[in-house]
């Protein structure tokens, strides 16, 4: 399976606006679990897992998260990008939730993998666009939802691991 | 007189939340960098769960970690977040060269 067929204008949102982290994972599971992508476990299995492994990373050019769960809440791997604003606070990834040290993401990239293998490659994929400032700026400013996939599917598509 | 140069081998601890796959990531790039600097390594992957066992069984000498660790150990812990994202990555690849040079002295 390629990188790129993991997306899907129906799992892109550019004007992702949420209450709260709770609700955005709410609404978002309930969204994934009407396109047959997650079991119904999965609302609570993410928001248990960032509880605990938080997944919010600093990069040279903005915050962002990559909040995922086990595979076996997943029935298809996706990639779900969610551009937010406002911004929500999520705990960074590596540090003790309890120690409240937060980042505030700009971009969601919310994993679905049903294989183990394949979220490696996602993963270090998706560690080269963070680092890459120009195309991340992009990111941020593109306006219509098919050119924001074209150019990360394009990113990504040259980007083979 | 013949001298025998003797590498000593470091055993490192790659955690994370799943014990697989952001690990796995680090416990790559961990090993390239302290092979490109003279200094071998073999890596273990595990969730955090999995560490205290690992530690007790007095065989390994370090521990990198990208999820919260549940205790403080013996041994070193370094966090490699940094490294994932190239954020930091500097501080990180110091404080790895460092810890291991200081290990295998």
């Amino acid at each position: 399976m390629h990188l790129t067929e993991l997306f899907d204008e129906n799992m892109i949102e550019l004007h992702g606006e949420y209450s709260s982290q709770t609700n955005f994972f709410k609404k978002i599971s309930s969204r994934l679990q009407e396109l047959q992508y997650v079991k119904e476990e999965f609302c609570n299995k993410i928001q248990e897992r960032e509880k605990k492994f938080p997944t919010g990373l600093v990069t040279k050019s903005f915050d962002v998260a990559i909040p995922h769960t086990d595979p076996e809440y997943v029935k298809r791997s996706f990639i779900y990008v969610i551009r937010l604003k406002p911004t929500l606070a999520f705990c960074k990834m590596g540090t003790d939730p309890m120690e409240h040290e937060l980042v505030y993401p700009k971009l969601i990239f919310l994993l679905g993998v049903n294989k183990g293998e394949l979220q490696l490659t996602i993963l270090q994929s998706l560690m080269k666009l963070f680092s890459n400032e120009k195309q991340m700026s992009s990111l941020l400013e593109i306006k219509e939802k098919s050119s924001f996939l074209q150019h990360l599917q394009k990113y990504l598509s040259t980007n083979e691991i | 007189m013949k001298k025998v140069f003797k590498m000593k081998k470091l055993r490192i601890i790659s955690v994370c939340g799943s014990g697989t796959v952001t690990s796995s990531m680090i416990a790559n790039k961990v090993k390239d960098l302290l092979e490109d600097n003279g200094i071998s390594a073999t890596t273990v992957e595990v969730n955090p769960g999995g560490v205290e066992q690992l530690v007790v069984s007095g065989s390994y000498d370090l521990i990198v970690h990208t999820s919260p660790l549940l205790s403080a150990y013996t041994i070193p812990t370094i966090n490699a977040v940094g490294f994932l994202t190239g954020m930091e990555e500097e501080e990180f690849i110091e404080e790895l060269l460092k810890t291991a040079k200081e290990l295998t002295k």
